[in-house]
């Protein structure tokens, strides 16, 4: 749901972060998406590439950990698998699981091109560029 | 290279939801955000809500919708204060309307705000305005199975009222299954059947209400 402006925001984070290393290159950014998010992965790829287009963030591609859901049933205490939100322990048949897992909507990583955070290699117009010994 | 980063995407509505939920708790105000499909029955709820509650609890209300002031202009009709926002076109209200439009309300002289959401059943669920509780209105007209179609937003809420109930001789809806499928998605949830037609079943939500301001 919403996926172009969790788009959005990936990008405002990911931009946020590499500011600190300046020049380096986004090649890709990893995410957790728990299942109860209603994220359609197609929606959101197709918005990042949006967003994207034309930027220095251009050609990065998501990687998406999709975690299922799983509530917990303190009488029978089992962890199960939850499907379409239904919160009924397989053990007792009582609708008393609390979710523990599938809430997940993060960044975990972005991946940036070793080689240009290394040589300090720019783009756009911010920054200057020394040049290498010997050229 | 891989740079860690762990941040939530919807961190930016859920800070500025902490900021509205300190806001309130200096306040003392107690915020409950009424969800439910457009028609379901929020706003006439909410007029008699506020009518029956006068002499106990000063109201206030946020009122969303993507045009008019026509349920703003409903809510001033009862006495309460109220700010109507205007999504234009969103669908759901996020905090940071919420906490643009509050200086809009005499929060000093409140002691209850509702936030009547954007009607809709699936993306209000999604977005904390800072609120003590959500609610879900469903109307009998709706039909019984709606909680399991669209659980999300049944499943984020602290109560439900099934509303309209004057209707139920017209209508195909069983209040049994539709408990049971509201109880397989949030168990222990309270249901509260009401007619604010007729009058019916009022007084155990007004009940509930007045248990969420002494929880503030």
């Amino acid at each position: 749901m919403h996926e172009l402006s969790l788009a959005q925001e990936i990008v405002r984070i990911v931009e946020e972060t590499v500011a600190a290393h300046a020049g380096a290159r986004v090649t890709g950014v990893q995410l957790r998406i728990g299942a109860l998010q209603l994220v359609q992965p197609e929606a959101l790829r197709f918005g990042f590439s949006a967003t994207t287009a034309g930027t220095t963030l251009d050609g990065a591609a998501l990687t998406i950990e999709h975690v299922p859901a799983a509530a917990h049933c303190e009488s029978c205490r089992v962890t199960f698998e939850v499907a379409d939100f239904v919160l009924v322990c397989p053990q007792c048949g009582r609708a008393a699981g609390r979710i523990v897992r599938g809430r997940e909507l993060d960044i975990v990583a972005i991946d940036i091109d070793a080689d240009s955070a290394v040589n300090g290699e720019t783009h756009g117009d911010s920054g200057l560029r020394e040049p290498a010994e010997g050229q | 290279m891989e740079i860690p980063v762990y941040e939530n995407l919807l961190k930016a509505n859920d800070v500025i939801a902490g900021q509205l939920r300190s806001l309130f708790r200096q306040h003392r105000l107690s915020v409950i955000n009424l969800l439910g499909s457009p028609g379901s029955g929020k706003t006439t709820l909410l007029e008699v809500t506020i009518n029956r509650l006068r002499r106990e609890y000063r109201v206030g209300v946020v009122e969303g919708d993507l045009a008019t002031t026509r349920d703003a202009q409903r809510i001033a009709a009862v006495g309460a204060p109220v700010v109507q926002v205007n999504t234009r076109g969103g669908c759901h209200l996020d905090a940071l309307m919420v906490q643009q439009a509050l200086p809009q309300l005499p929060l000093d002289a409140l002691d209850l705000i509702f936030i009547d959401n954007v009607g809709n059943l699936v993306c209000t669920s999604g977005f904390d305005l800072g609120e003590s509780a959500k609610v879900v209105v469903l109307s009998v007209t709706e039909g019984d199975d709606k909680p399991a179609k669209y659980p999300p937003i049944f499943v984020q809420a602290q109560a439900v009222v099934i509303s309209k109930i004057d209707l139920l001789p017209y209508v195909r809806f069983s209040v049994a299954a539709a408990r049971s499928e509201i109880e397989r998605v949030h168990p222990g949830i309270p249901v509260f059947e009401l007619s604010a037609e007729s009058g019916a079943g009022l007084e155990a939500w007004l009940h509930w209400v007045r248990g969420q301001h002494g929880a503030a």
